[in-house]
């Protein structure tokens, strides 16, 4: 027993030696580092239950036929007990999107490659994909897998393609003059000292030398346009060829790379935690979203990467617990940020909305509590550190302008009294609602069309929205202008909608500095009296009032409503039912932010009997593909 | 995640599903003229067609807007008063109930040939009918012409399982009224009238899809 202890104790430690030597390969300032730790995964569930799975089948499902191909994860010849990592790097010039294997069985490895230009050397093997994006570079213990990316922005500046050997085409489609319609070119002089008329003024009296004219202007134009493109293909296989050169020699550096690498980042180190099957660490998000902008298409991305430096470091954590999965997320934010979003964050859920939730019955809900007055007043700062640089290039001034207009109009404080910031959405039932519809019938002497008046039954959510106003005033004037019009009809304290869309019933209240909208009458008549006593678990009562975001689904409450022959007749019904039967609640909660960090977590309870989260999960994904 | 994805999806194809009828009325005099009306009627899933119209588009496909419609129904008018033989065009687009009707008259009823699937496809919905009438006014024989497209078969088998709902109860009625009684009718789908004087014909808008069902018909008329 202890033999085996010691023995058990001796491999965990080697795997985890050596997880931690592929980490350290990871150099120290990669701006992104994506962890999969396969042990841990295949721990909770066995390679022989990922290769039954209908997700395991459907990876290996296009190679079943082929004998060289993998069959099974198995075969791939990555070591499954060991930690995969993903990572991102980039300079000024080039960004590489890069990945680790443990590699278990090289030889299986290699047969997955195909039969490549394989370059032995005596340390490691490489191969090149055939349209050169990646190099790939192993030997028996792990592969590392680098894809290169040029950076636009840096390449877009004359010197810096010059540098390279690159040059930046400008290509102007030359403007072809229509020679019949065109009267008086001296007349009409162009708009733009750019403008480029590749043909004479026509005469119009001789049309057919204009006609021959412009068919040169047009072979012009199209040898032009030809050249253009035979540059543009030259210039992109240039791009292509420095991109593999600087891949192969970063893979070069990787693979022998000593020391801690990222392991040294105490940012990345504090993020680390072996109990997650999957993690995501960002240095800072902003550098990240910067060229994402640019790739996007927004103009001035050098200029955006400086603006958007409020978002720091964000982590993502994937855990499968026996009992839940969960993700958690954390978004560090600069001091001045942070400030910001703790003014917005600052208001907690009315707690009166909390008599509105009935915890037995309640399909879902969802809420939110900002304060609308910090909000209006920090806004217009937002917007000028975050929008108008990468939105409006050189025109930022535009945004700034905006911004300052948009302070000086809005009262925060009037708006802020009018709509708190704090509301509840939530969904009580789901039932078959009849409506009418137009039809027609053929019964006359001649089949005479006769319209008739039919009723269907349809799926209507029963929901109550509320949401906290301390000045209702404008609220009150709008329900009496309403029933001016015809709109609402009064009944007591409750307004009902009579006149609009018919798809669900709507009835409007205003109590306690709360307005209400719901689709329940019986409900909303509560509501009006004052006389709603519903019970809210602890669990639902610390989800709403703990937090500025919270999210709430009950599968199995709806499955249990969804459990009446007029809905299972439906086969869709009948399906997304039996899905709903296994499952758990599900639950999403954000705190704001806490010690300058927005943190945000997803948790689905384990809803049946397996013996951790991610054989449920899987079982769920086996039942939704049925 | 996994599990509100799965939600989502499940829930769109619950929303999907609906129905709609096509009704095809022609009115026949002896000497060929006469009036014809075509109606398309969402009324059976208007509150979720009133929902879809709030979306720019559902499943990759472009949501019309109700201005986009009445735009394409008025092209639609225009165009069949400018055909041969057409006259007296009226339109009418009900957005309560989701019914579009256009009619006309026409002076023979062979000039109404491919408007049909015409009409249909101005207003941007697929047809498979390719539609032809005749009426021998001496032998006193109505000849309505069909002919099953197979493209249309493949073209509904591309479709999404959620897409494909859309047609599940959908229904195409035809229904022909004569001046004259109804001697016989070729098609043994077809229903005569208590009157004997009109002729309907009803059949699934998949059984059409699926080549399944024939709506040809020779309907001869007594002397």
């Amino acid at each position: 027993m202890k033999k085996t202890f010691l023995l058990t104790a001796l491999l965990l430690g080697t795997g985890l030696a050596y997880a931690q030597e592929l980490m350290t390969r990871i150099p120290a300032q990669a701006n992104a580092v994506a962890t999969f730790r396969t042990g841990h995964f295949f721990d909770l569930i066995s390679v022989d239950e990922f290769n039954g799975s209908v997700l395991g089948k459907a990876a290996f499902s296009k190679s079943a036929n082929d004998p060289s191909k993998p069959k099974t994860v198995s075969d791939l010849g990555v070591d499954l007990a060991a930690d995969a990592f993903y990572f991102y790097t980039t300079t000024d010039s080039v960004g590489y999107h890069c990945v680790w294997l443990p590699l278990k069985d090289q030889a299986k490895f290699e047969s997955l490659l195909g039969k490549g230009n394989i370059q032995r050397q005596a340390s490691s093997s490489r191969l090149t994909a055939a349209d050169s994006s990646t190099v790939i570079t192993w030997n028996e213990k792990q592969a590392l897998v680098v894809s290169p990316g040029l950076r636009d922005d840096f390449f877009a500046i004359k010197a810096n393609a010059a540098r390279h050997g690159l040059k930046i085409l400008d290509y102007q489609p030359p403007v072809i003059v229509d020679s019949v319609s065109v009267t008086d070119v001296a007349a009409t002089p162009p708009d733009s000292a750019d403008l480029v008329i590749t043909v004479p003024p026509p005469i119009a009296a001789d049309a057919a030398k204009a006609a021959t004219e412009a068919d040169k202007a047009q072979q012009k134009a199209d040898d032009l346009y030809n050249n253009y493109t035979k540059s543009y293909a030259e210039q992109e296989n240039l791009k292509k060829g420095l991109a593999l050169k600087w891949a192969e020699t970063e893979a070069s550096r990787l693979f022998t790379a000593n020391g801690p690498g990222i392991t040294g980042d105490p940012s990345f180190s504090r993020s680390l935690d072996r109990d997650a099957v999957a993690s995501v660490w960002v240095r800072n998000l902003s550098h990240v979203l910067a060229p994402a902008f640019s790739m996007l298409g927004f103009r001035n991305p050098a200029a955006s990467r400086s603006s958007l430096s409020g978002f720091k470091t964000v982590t993502g954590q994937l855990y499968f617990d026996n009992d839940q999965i969960r993700l958690v997320t954390a978004m560090e934010l600069d001091k001045t940020l942070a400030d910001d979003y703790k003014r917005i964050y600052s208001r907690k859920l009315n707690k009166k909305f909390l008599n509105y939730v009935d915890s037995d019955k309640a399909l879902g809900f969802f809420s939110y509590a900002v304060n609308t007055e910090a909000y209006l007043d920090v806004f217009p700062g937002l917007m000028k550190r975050t929008v108008p640089l990468y939105l409006f290039g050189e025109e930022a001034e535009v945004a700034d302008l905006a911004a300052d207009i948009f302070s000086t109009v809005v009262d925060e404080k009037s708006i802020g009294k009018v709509i708190k910031g704090d509301a509840l959405f939530v969904v009580n039932d789901i039932r078959q609602r009849e409506v009418k519809y137009k039809s027609y019938e053929y019964e006359g002497d001649d089949f005479d069309a006769e319209p008739v008046e039919k009723t269907k039954t349809e799926p209507s959510p029963d929901f109550l929205f509320m949401f906290s106003s301390d000045d209702h005033r404008i609220f009150d004037r709008l329900l009496a202008m309403g029933e001016k019009k015809g709109v609402l009809q009064r009944e007591g304290e409750l307004f009902k909608v009579i006149k609009g869309s018919d798809a669900v019933d709507l009835y409007l209240t205003i109590r306690n500095n709360i307005v209400f909208v719901g689709s329940s009458q019986a409900q909303m008549q509560d509501v009006a009296k004052g006389t709603i006593r519903l019970k809210t678990s602890a669990r639902h009562r610390s989800l709403l009032s703990r937090n500025a975001m919270s999210f709430y689904f009950g599968p199995k409450t709806l499955s249990q409503k969804l459990a009446t022959d007029a809905w299972l007749r439906d086969e869709t019904v009948l399906r997304f039912n039996e899905v709903l039967k296994g499952m758990g609640n599900v639950y999403l909660r954000s705190g704001g932010v806490r010690k300058n960090t927005v943190t945000a977590e997803l948790v689905a309870e384990n809803g049946g009997s397996e013996k951790n989260a991610l054989a449920y999960l899987f079982r769920l994904i086996s039942a939704a593909a049925k | 995640m996994k599990k509100l994805l799965l939600s989502l999806c499940l829930c769109s194809a619950l929303l999907l599903t609906g129905c709609f009828q096509i009704i095809e009325e022609i009115n026949l005099r002896a000497d060929g003229s006469g009036t014809a009306t075509l109606t398309i009627n969402l009324s059976q899933s208007r509150s979720k067609v009133a929902s879809l119209m709030l979306l720019d588009s559902v499943n990759g496909y472009k949501v019309p807007s109700q201005q986009k419609i009445r735009q394409e129904m008025a092209e639609a008018a225009a165009f069949l008063k400018q055909s041969p033989g057409i006259s007296n065009v009226k339109s009418s687009t009900d957005f309560n109930n989701y019914i579009a009707t256009i009619s006309f008259g026409f002076r023979n009823v062979a000039n109404i040939s491919n408007l049909s699937k015409t009409i249909l496809n101005r207003m941007k919905i697929r047809s498979s009918d390719q539609s032809s009438y005749s009426f021998n006014t001496s032998l006193l024989q109505f000849k309505r012409n069909y002919q099953h497209i197979t493209s249309a078969r493949t073209e509904y088998a591309k479709l999404k399982s959620e897409d494909k709902a859309i047609f599940k109860d959908a229904t195409y009625t035809a229904i022909y009224r004569f001046e004259q009684q109804v001697a016989s009718v070729s098609n043994r789908q077809a229903a005569i009238s208590r009157s004997g004087k009109a002729v309907m014909l009803r059949s699934n808008i998949l059984a059409l899809i699926d080549g399944k069902t024939n709506i040809s018909n020779t309907v001869q008329l007594k002397k």
